[in-house]
């Protein structure tokens, strides 16, 4: 189990911890370095130890502690790995636990950092990992640029201590400056120093307020406006407009706009006359395969009968709707026409309904596999 | 994350189902009343392709089920026939409602009284109601990934109702012509 008691070295006063917390975070990284890049994720975990027990850990790279049962060593990145943060190496995950890190990586670790809050995310085994991640994780990932840093940081394995520590130092300092910068965003997670469990750390970027729920909205908006960004790319002529409430507009009148053309196109679509043939080996499933390319067009010329009422009566019309009537109208008297069908092959027949009543149970079938 | 919108299966997707929901849709209306201005022909078609387009997406997005629920409850034919929607309209209503209240007392951030806010806030008003299911929807964020999802949407099938009417149109024409 644990080799720290947790509870006892845990009760430490919050000035000590911090204390720790600045003291370690140089070793963190330091140690972390030599991480690999799947491990990155990682490294905004080891943050978030509990310091007693990261300091524990990381004056003691070398050795293994005597009563782990998991091998936390630093040296073998793949023991670390497997060690002391197993974190899945799904990238999608290692994104947000770049961004929330979320200390439910280990049992023995966290069965000593229970205080009751937060054991339930906590005694989360390696494997569920991941699903303590989806579990604290309340908010989708959007990409806040700080985590970005700290990820790159972390990814580089092989690159020198020196200039690793220098950068470092600096973001070491700046989360200094922060004080006690690792607000939480989880509701669960009351205090934020005397417990080392799963809640969702938000790194506060320079300069900015750390209070929770500031950063909490501004986690929120940074969701926001990614996915604005990502309505901009779809929506043409936004990505000139910056500013989100006239990019809003475009996006609405957008949206507007589409729905009006729907009117216009079934309008249209409705006025369309042709009498449809109904081919009794209804293709459908096999048709819309080929409806999707260019052969669109041409596919829908041989449906079309070649002859087109010329005095059709409005009644007449209306009755070969384009919307295929299974019971054929008497008084359209155009469905018999069967004449003509031949070029229509099932792979070619777009709307091959059948058009007999008999065929009514036929399609009700067929309409109950598709759907 | 949902899949992302893949357009060409999506509009196949959509083809597929807007035919078979125009069969439904026409024999519903045939039994019900008398289809036969060119009016009601479009509220057919129209009200077949929002269906098939929210059926395409297999409930996996707000507005695809709440565009189902808001049409099942009028059409009990389809009913039996649509995967049943998640929310039947009784509860999509009091859904809103509830939603309504809680927007209420919700905990603005702190530029939540400024006027650049309330522009904010008019604004997904009227997406909130463009969207279909918008008004379900709590937060801001969720609404706009809805939004993306519904715009893909739409344009597929806009793309698919134009190519269909212009492949109609030319098909006119060759028979005008002979």
């Amino acid at each position: 189990m644990e080799p720290l008691s947790g509870p006892g070295a845990r009760s430490s006063p919050t000035a000590d911890e911090t204390a720790l917390d600045s003291v370690q975070f140089g070793e963190d990284i330091r140690h972390l370095i030599s991480v690999p890049t799947e491990n990155a994720s990682s490294f905004t975990a080891l943050l978030e130890l509990p310091p007693n027990q990261a300091v524990e850990l990381l004056h003691s790279p070398e050795s293994t502690r005597p009563d782990s049962s998991q091998q936390q060593q630093y040296q073998p990145p793949q023991h670390f790995n497997a060690g002391l943060l197993t974190f899945p190496t799904n990238a999608a995950l290692i994104e947000r636990a770049a961004k929330f890190s979320v200390f439910a990586a280990e049992e023995d670790l966290n069965n000593n950092n229970n205080n009751g809050i937060g054991s339930p995310e906590t005694n989360s085994a390696p494997s569920n990992s991941s699903a303590g991640l989806h579990k604290v994780v309340k908010t989708e990932p959007a990409e806040p640029v700080a985590y970005l840093n700290s990820s790159s940081v972390a990814s580089d394995p092989t690159v020198a201590t020196k200039d690793e520590n220098q950068r470092t130092n600096n973001k070491r300092k700046e989360r200094e400056k922060k004080g006690k910068g690792f607000s939480k965003k989880s509701k669960s997670a009351a205090n934020e120093n005397a417990e080392q469990l799963p809640y969702v750390h938000v790194r506060a970027r320079r300069g900015q307020a750390t209070d929770s729920h500031s950063l909490a909205e501004r986690a929120r908006r940074e969701k926001i406006n990614a996915r604005m960004k990502l309505l901009q790319e779809l929506v043409p002529g936004c990505n000139k407009i910056s500013g989100t409430a006239l990019v809003l507009d475009e996006i609405i009148n957008h949206v507007q706009s589409l729905q009006r053309q729907v009117e216009v196109l079934s309008m249209k679509l409705a006025a369309v006359n042709p009498r449809i043939d109904f081919n009794l080996d209804n293709m459908l499933a096999a048709e819309s395969g080929s409806l999707m390319d260019s052969n669109f067009p041409a596919v829908m010329m041989p449906i079309m009968w070649p002859e087109v009422q010329p005095n059709g009566s409005r009644q007449q019309y209306h009755q070969q709707q384009w919307n295929f009537d299974v019971v054929p109208q008497p008084a359209g008297g155009g469905w018999g026409r069967e004449d003509g069908h031949n070029f229509i092959t099932p792979e070619n027949s777009l709307l091959s309904y059948v058009s007999s009543a008999n065929s009514a149970s036929l399609n009700s079938s067929q309409l109950k596999m598709e759907l | 994350m949902r899949p992302p919108t893949n357009s060409t299966t999506f509009k196949r997707e959509f083809l597929k189902k807007w035919l078979l929901a125009l069969q439904l849709c026409n024999n519903h209306h045939n039994n019900n009343n008398n289809n036969n201005g060119v009016v009601e022909r479009k509220n057919t078609i129209k009200l077949s392709a929002e269906i098939a387009m929210a059926a395409a997406r297999n409930g996996a997005t707000c507005w695809s089920r709440a565009l189902i629920a808001k049409h099942s409850s009028s059409s009990s034919s389809l009913h039996n026939q649509t995967p049943p929607p998640r929310h039947s309209k009784k509860r999509v209503l009091r859904c809103k409602r509830i939603i309504r209240r809680s927007r209420r007392c919700i905990h603005h951030g702190p530029a939540a009284h400024g006027p650049a806010a309330a522009v904010m806030r008019r604004k997904t008003a009227v997406l909130r109601k463009l969207v279909p299911g918008g008004e379900l929807m709590g937060d801001e964020a969720s609404l706009i990934r809805e939004t993306l999802d519904y715009v893909t949407s739409l344009r597929a099938q806009v793309d698919v109702m134009r190519r269909l009417a212009r492949a109609s149109d030319r098909a006119a024409m060759c028979n005008a012509m002979k």
